[in-house]
C-alpha cells in the first residue's frame, strides 16, 4: 500500500520558519523558530525557509569535518613518508 | 573520542591467534598473521602514496581475499575506505570518485578502467610489495577520524557519499559481535554486494571475534549454489537481504535444497521481512536451533541500530494483512531511537510518529554537501548538549516493551530493487514528458520482491504508454523508471484539497498476463516459457526475449533458476542465464545439462531391449485395474477435434503411421507371464482412420462418445484408434483415442508437435530414447538410494490414520466403487482467470495452488472432515531422456491437507503450495510403491477420493497447422476413475474443464449441486482471501441444485451415467 506523506513532504512544512544553528564542533543545522534550542547548540542570527536555511549553510559550512578533528589534523605534520 | 579504531582491534585479534583462520576464500585460506602482514605491506605503500588520516581511498575491486587485505590496508595507512561497485557505468564510478575527493584510487584487474583524471591509482597486479615491512605503519589516527564512506542512493538519484567514523564503526563491530555471540570457531558468509555498507557488518564482527570470514568470488548464487557453498566451506553465519531470504525459504520448503546442519546463524538485512515466509522458516527441518536475527538501520547511522528476534507473537497475528512485517526490534550498539512527532516531541508508546535516531553510530554526514546533512541531521534535545539525531524518514511505533514496529515512509520514498526511489521525483519527471497532462506514481507492494512503481497517467489524445515509457526512460535511471504505466480518463482527485484520491485509483491488472504468445518451439522450451511466465507476470512473447529486459532483476532470475532446478533437475548458475537469458537458451542449456549426466539420473537409449521387456510399474498397474474392471475403458484417453477446413485424411493416417512407427509405445502390447506383466512391441503398420459420414455436429459428438466408450483390449491392441466422422466437405470431428499404458498428457504435447509437423511435410529427427528405456530405467531407479528416500518420504507423509470421506451419496450397494461415471462440464466463465491470477500472485504462488486449493475446500465442506487426500497427476518428465517420449509416465501423487480450526484461503493455498513442492521433489516413486509402504488398513478405502488435474492445451503451442481451424472438443468415455476428478484446462482463452463424477456415488442433480458448491466456495475465496475456510459461503443442497440449474441447467454437452 502506499504511503501519505506526513512529516517532511507536510504541505504545512512549506511555512515552517527556521533558525540556522550550529554547535561547539562547529556543525550546523536548522531549528524550527519559536521552539527552545537545545542545548550546546547557538542560532546564528539567520532564518528563513527550508530552502534559504539550507542555502545559507550552504555558504557558511564548506566542510563538514568537526572543529576537534580538523584541529587534530592541523597539530601533525603531513607526513610523505613511512615512518617505519 | 575514547576507544581504538577498528583496525586496532583486529591488530589485537592478529597478535592474540595468529594462527587462526581469518579469511577463506575459493583460493585458499589466509591466517590472522598473513592477513596482517600483507596488509601492512600494503598500507606502507598507500601512507607512501600520500595517504593519511581523514584522505578518500576508493577501491574498485570486486570481493576477493584481497579486498580484504586491502580494506585493512587503507585503515592502516590511516586513510578512509571508500568502496564502489566495479560492475558500475565507468563514467558513474568516475563521477563518484570525483565528487566524494577520493585521494587515491586502489583497483586491480578488470576494474582497471575505472580511472577518474586527476586520481593517482594502484593496480594491485603491478605492485610488489615484497620489499615493503611488515609490521604496522603508526599514522597519527583516531577513533573519531573517519573510517569509510559509502554511497547510498538519494531521492534525485544521485549517490549521496556518506561518511562515518572510527568509533561508529568499531562500536558497532563489537556490539554486534556480542549481540550475535560470535566466536572463533565461526565461518561467517560474507555475501553482500562489497560497495554496500551492510557487507562490513559481515566482514567486521567475525575478525573481532577471531572469526574466519568466507569470501566467495562472486555474489549471484542460486539457492542451490549459496547451500552449497555454505555446506563445502562450513559457513556458521549467513547474513542474507530478505529477498534473498525469501528465496531461500521457499526453496527449503519445496524441499530442492536442504538446511546445512553447520548454520547456527540467519541474519537478515535490507529490506521488509514478511511474516509468512517467518513461518514457513519456523516449520523447516532443523531451522528451530538456529538463532534467527534480523536487522534495521540506515546507511547514516552505521549499518544497523536496531535488531529483532521473533517471538510466537509474530507468527500468530494473522489479523494484519498478508503482507505483514517483521517488527524492527530493539535498539543496540548503544543507538538511541526516538519517536517524535511533527514538532520533533517524543510520542507515548504505541503511537506512530517520526523514527530519528541519535547516539555513537550516527555518520559524521555527507561528504562534500553539508545543506542535506543539515537537513537530515538536527540538534538533539533529548541528547547530551551539542548532540545530533538523524530523521531516517521512516515512520514507526515503541510498544510499551519497548519493541519498534516499521510502519512506513514519511515521505513517500520505496526501495526498488534496493535503490531508493522518490515516487514525487518520478511524478515530476513524467510531467515534463510530451502529451502528459496529470499524473501520480504510486509504489505498490510485490512480494516477495520488494517494491515496484505503478504511474497513473493523464494523457492528451493519441498518446500511448509505449511514448510516454520511452520518454521518461531517457529521463530517468532504471530503477525510478515505472513498471507499469496506466492511462487514465482522469486521474481521481478529492474535490476539497485536489489531492490524489488514492482509493479511487484502479488496481493494476499483471501487464504481461494477457499474452498468448508462442514462447517455444520444443516440449522443454515450452515447460521453461511457462516458468518464465510464472516468475515474470506473464509468458514470454518468443523464445528469445530477453528474461532480463522483460522485467526480470537478478532476484527473479534466481527464482526462475530454482524453479528450473525444480521442474527439470538441471541446477543452472546465475552467469549462465546472464550469458543466455531467454527461454531458448535455458533450455539448451538444461539439455545439454541431461545429455552430459546422462549416465546416472538419465533415460537412456538402449538398442538391445528387442520385442520384449518387463511392463512399467504404471503399466503394471493399469494392466490388474483392467482385469479387475472387466475391459471398461476408464482408463482410455479419449480426445476430441472440431477441424475446420480442407482435412485430408490421406496425409493425416500418413502421419499416424509415421508417429506410431516412431514411437514403439504406441505399438505395445501387455502379456502376463510367468506372474509377471510384460511388454510386446509389435511391428510397424500403417493405422487408418475410420470414417463416417454423420448429418449434424450433434450427431458427430454422440458417435463419438459412443466410440470412446468401446473397450482396448490390452493384450491384442491396438492401443491408439483413430475415428473421423464428417460433418461436411469443410468440418470434421476427429477422435484420436490412445489408452493410458501407452499416453498421457505430456505425450499428448508431443504427439501434435510431431503430427503437425508430419501432416505438414515436415521431417523429424530420429527418436533417441523409447518408452522401453524408460521402464528399464526405472527399474533401476527403483532399486536405488534415492527410490529408498522417496519411499521413505511417503511413508512419513501418510503416516497414522488417513481419513476416509463419503462423497455424494452411495447408489448401488457394495462398497467398492464401479466404473462407470459421467462428466459434467464447467460453464465457460465459471473460473474467472484474472482473479484466481491474482490471488496467485498476491499468495506468491501458482494458478494451479489456488484451484487445489479451492477443491480441498469444497471436500472439506461437503464431506465434513478435517482431513483430505487428492490424488494429482505430476508429469514425472524431469529425467533426462524424457522430454520427447511417447508413453505412460505421469504419476499421481497423494496430497494430504489437515485442516486447522480457524484456517484461511491464502494460508490453506501456502499449505496447498508447500505440500505440492514437496511431492513435486518425490514425484517419481511411482504410486503403487508408494501404496506398498503403507500398512494395511482395513476396507476398501482407496488413499483418495478425489482427483485434480491442470491441463493445458497442446494446440495453443505448436499443435497448430495451416489452413485448418482446429479446436478442441470435449468427449467423455462415461466412466470414473475415482468418486470424483477435477480437470481444469488451461487455454489462450481462459480456464475451463470438467468434473468427473463416479455414477454410484452421484447423479446428474447431486452432481450439479456439488459442483455448484464447488465454484461459489472458490468465487468467495477470491472476492475475499482472507475470509475463513469455514466461513466461505456456501450453499445448502437444495439451493445449489436449484442455482446449478437455473445457472447452466441443460447447457453442458455431456451425456450418459444414471
Amino acid at each position: 500500500m502506499p504511503v501519505d506523506g506526513s512529516f517532511g513532504e507536510d504541505d504545512s512544512e512549506a511555512d515552517v520558519v527556521y533558525d540556522v544553528v550550529v554547535n561547539h564542533e562547529e556543525q550546523y543545522s536548522i531549528w524550527p523558530v519559536g521552539r527552545p534550542v537545545p542545548a550546546g547548540w547557538t542560532a546564528v542570527g539567520f532564518q528563513g525557509s527550508k530552502s534559504q536555511v539550507l542555502d545559507h549553510i550552504e555558504t557558511v559550512w564548506t566542510d563538514i569535518t568537526p572543529l576537534s578533528v580538523r584541529q587534530a589534523l592541523a597539530r601533525t605534520p603531513s607526513r610523505r613518508r613511512p615512518s617505519a | 573520542m575514547p576507544g581504538p579504531c577498528v583496525h586496532h582491534l583486529v591488530e589485537a585479534q592478529a597478535s592474540l591467534t595468529p594462527d587462526a583462520v581469518a579469511v577463506v576464500g575459493e583460493g585458499g585460506t589466509l591466517t590472522y598473521r598473513e592477513l596482517d602482514e600483507r596488509a601492512n605491506q600494503l598500507a606502507h605503500l598507500l601512507a607512501a602514496s600520500g595517504i593519511r588520516p581523514e584522505r578518500l581511498v576508493g577501491v574498485v575491486m570486486g570481493p576477493s581475499p584481497h579486498l580484504l587485505v586491502t580494506m585493512l590496508a587503507v585503515w592502516k595507512a590511516g586513510g578512509v575506505y571508500m568502496p564502489v561497485d566495479p560492475s558500475l557505468p565507468r563514467g558513474v564510478a568516475e563521477a563518484m570518485l570525483t565528487d566524494a575527493g577520493a585521494g587515491l584510487l586502489v583497483h586491480h584487474g578488470s576494474a582497471a578502467a575505472v580511472a577518474p583524471s586527476g586520481v593517482p591509482t594502484v593496480d594491485l597486479d603491478h605492485v610488489d610489495l615484497s620489499g615493503r615491512p611488515k609490521t604496522a605503519p603508526a599514522p597519527a589516527i583516531d577513533p573519531s577520524n573517519l573510517a569509510y564512506c559509502v554511497f547510498t542512493s538519494g531521492s534525485t538519484g544521485k549517490p549521496k557519499p556518506v561518511a562515518v567514523a572510527h568509533a561508529s564503526l568499531a562500536n558497532h563491530a563489537v556490539s554486534l559481535r556480542d549481540e550475535l555471540k560470535l566466536g572463533p570457531s565461526d565461518r561467517v558468509l560474507q555475501f553482500t554486494a562489497i560497495a554496500i555498507d551492510a557487507a562490513l557488518e559481515e566482514i567486521l564482527p567475525a575478525w573481532v571475534a577471531g572469526a574466519a570470514v568466507v569470501m566467495p568470488d562472486q555474489r549471484h548464487f542460486t539457492s542451490l549454489e549459496f547451500t552449497d557453498l555454505i555446506d563445502r566451506f562450513a559457513v556458521t553465519t549467513v547474513s542474507l537481504p530478505s529477498a534473498y531470504w525469501h528465496q531461500w525459504v521457499d526453496d527449503l520448503t519445496a524441499g530442492l535444497v536442504r538446511l546445512p546442519d553447520c548454520v547456527r546463524i540467519v541474519f537478515i538485512g535490507g529490506d521488509k521481512i514478511l511474516v509468512d515466509k517467518l513461518a514457513a522458516w519456523s516449520r523447516i527441518p532443523g531451522a528451530e536451533s538456529i538463532d534467527w536475527v534480523s536487522d534495521y538501520g540506515p546507511t547514516e547511522a552505521t549499518i544497523s541500530v536496531a535488531l529483532h528476534r521473533p517471538d510466537h507473537g509474530d507468527l500468530s497475528g494473522r489479523d494484519r494483512s498478508d503482507y505483514a512485517l517483521v517488527p524492527i526490534g530493539r535498539p543496540f550498539a548503544k543507538a538511541v531511537v526516538h519517536i517524535l512527532d511533527s514538532d520533533l516531541r517524543p510520542v507515548p508508546d504505541g503511537t506512530p510518529g517520526d523514527i530519528w535516531l541519535a547516539g555513537p553510530p550516527l555518520a559524521r554526514g555527507y561528504l562534500a554537501d553539508p545543506a542535506a546533512t543539515a537537513d537530515r541531521f538536527l540538534p538533539d534535545p533529548q541528547g547530551p548538549p551539542g548532540a545530533r539525531m538523524y530523521r531516517t524518514g521512516d515512520r514507526g511505533s515503541r510498544q510499551s516493551d519497548g519493541t519498534l514496529h516499521f510502519l512506513g515512509r514519511s515521505d513517500r520514498q520505496v526501495k526498488v530493487r534496493g535503490h531508493r526511489v522518490e515516487p514525487g521525483q518520478v511524478e515530476s519527471a513524467m510531467h515534463r514528458c510530451a502529451g502528459v497532462r496529470d499524473v501520480v506514481v504510486i509504489a505498490m507492494e510485490d512480494p516477495p520482491f520488494g517494491s515496484r512503481l505503478v504511474a497513473y497517467v493523464e494523457a492528451e489524445d493519441g498518446v500511448s504508454e509505449a511514448a510516454i515509457r520511452a520518454d521518461v526512460a531517457g529521463r530517468l535511471p532504471q530503477a525510478m523508471v515505472p513498471h507499469t504505466i496506466m492511462l487514465l480518463d482522469r486521474i481521481p482527485r478529492s474535490p476539497l484539497n485536489g489531492k490524489v484520491a488514492r482509493s479511487l485509483l484502479p488496481p493494476v491488472a499483471p501487464t504481461r498476463a494477457d499474452r498468448t504468445g508462442q514462447a517455444g518451439t520444443t516440449t522443454l522450451e515450452r515447460v521453461v516459457a511457462t516458468l518464465v511466465g510464472d516468475v515474470l507476470d506473464g509468458p514470454p512473447s518468443h523464445r528469445d526475449e530477453d528474461f532480463f529486459a522483460a522485467g526480470g532483476d537478478s532476484l527473479r532470475g534466481l527464482q526462475l533458476l530454482s524453479r528450473v532446478a525444480e521442474v527439470t533437475g538441471v541446477a543452472l548458475s546465475f552467469a549462465q542465464l546472464r550469458a543466455a537469458p531467454h527461454v531458448a537458451g535455458i533450455a539448451a542449456l538444461v539439455k545439454q545439462a541431461h545429455e552430459r549426466g546422462a549416465s546416472d539420473g538419465a533415460v537412456v537409449p538402449s538398442h538391445e531391449h528387442g520385442d520384449r521387456c518387463l511392463a512399467s510399474r504404471g503399466q503394471q498397474a493399469l494392466w490388474f485395474l483392467d482385469r479387475v474392471h472387466r475391459g471398461a475403458p476408464t482408463y482410455a484417453v479419449p480426445v476430441g477435434y472440431r477441424i475446420r477446413g480442407p482435412l485430408d485424411l490421406g496425409r493425416l493416417d500418413a502421419a499416424l503411421t509415421e508417429i506410431v512407427a516412431r514411437h514403439e509405445a504406441l505399438r505395445t502390447v501387455l502379456e502376463e507371464q510367468n506372474g509377471k506383466v510384460w511388454q510386446r512391441i509389435q511391428p510397424a503398420r500403417p493405422v487408418r482412420t475410420a470414417v463416417s459420414v454423420v448429418a449434424d455436429a450433434d450427431e458427430a459428438a454422440l458417435r463419438a462418445e459412443e466410440e470412446a466408450g468401446r473397450p482396448f483390449d490390452l493384450t491384442t491392441g491396438p492401443l491408439l484408434r483413430s475415428a473421423c466422422y464428417r460433418i461436411g466437405a469443410e468440418e470434421h470431428l476427429w477422435l484420436l483415442n490412445v489408452h493410458h499404458a501407452v499416453f498421457d498428457a505430456w505425450s499428448l504435447a508431443v504427439f501434435w508437435r510431431e503430427f503437425a509437423a508430419l501432416y505438414t511435410g515436415r521431417p523429424l529427427p530420429e527418436p533417441t530414447t523409447q518408452y522401453a528405456d524408460y521402464s528399464a530405467w526405472q527399474e533401476r531407479w527403483l532399486r536405488g538410494a534415492e527410490a529408498d528416500g522417496q519411499r521413505a518420504y511417503w511413508r512419513a507423509r501418510l503416516a497414522g490414520d488417513l481419513p476416509t470421506i463419503e462423497l455424494g451419496s452411495p447408489r448401488r450397494s457394495g462398497g467398492r466403487l464401479g466404473t462407470e461415471g459421467f462428466a459434467v462440464q464447467l460453464p465457460p466463465d465459471a473460473v474467472d482467470p484474472t482473479a484466481v491470477e491474482r490471488v496467485a500472485r498476491a499468495c506468491g504462488t501458482t494458478t494451479f495452488a489456488v484451484l487445489l486449493a479451492a477443491f480441498f475446500a469444497a471436500l472439506r465442506r461437503t464431506g465434513g472432515v478435517d482431513e483430505v487426500v487428492v490424488g494429482v497427476p505430476v508429469a514425472c518428465r524431469n529425467r533426462p531422456g524424457t522430454e520427447d517420449l511417447i508413453g505412460y509416465l505421469v504419476n499421481t501423487v497423494p496430497l494430504r491437507m489437515r485442516f486447522t480450526e480457524g484456517m484461511r484461503f491464502p494460508e490453506l493455498i501456502a499449505r496447498t503450495n508447500e505440500a505440492l513442492a514437496e511431492a513435486l521433489t518425490h514425484q517419481e516413486l511411482p504410486l503403487a510403491d508408494v501404496v506398498e509402504g503403507l500398512p494395511r488398513r482395513g476396507g476398501q478405502h482407496p488413499l483418495f477420493h478425489a482427483m485434480f488435474a491442470l491441463q493445458s492445451t497442446p494446440l495453443d503451442s505448436g499443435g497448430a497447422i495451416e489452413g485448418l481451424d482446429i479446436t478442441e472438443q470435449f468427449i467423455h468415455q462415461r466412466t470414473a476413475k475415482t468418486a470424483l476428478t477435477w480437470t481444469v484446462r488451461q487455454h489462450a482463452a481462459g480456464l475451463a474443464g470438467e468434473v468427473e463424477y463416479a455414477a454410484d456415488r452421484f447423479d446428474r442433480t447431486s452432481a450439479r449441486s456439488w459442483q455448484h458448491t464447488l465454484l461459489t466456495l472458490l468465487t468467495g475465496g477470491l472476492a475475499d482471501p482472507d475470509a475463513l475456510i469455514d466461513e466461505l459461503p456456501f450453499p445448502t443442497g437444495e439451493q445449489a441444485a436449484e442455482l446449478a440449474a437455473a445457472v447452466d441447467g441443460g447447457s453442458d454437452s455431456t451425456s450418459g451415467g444414471s
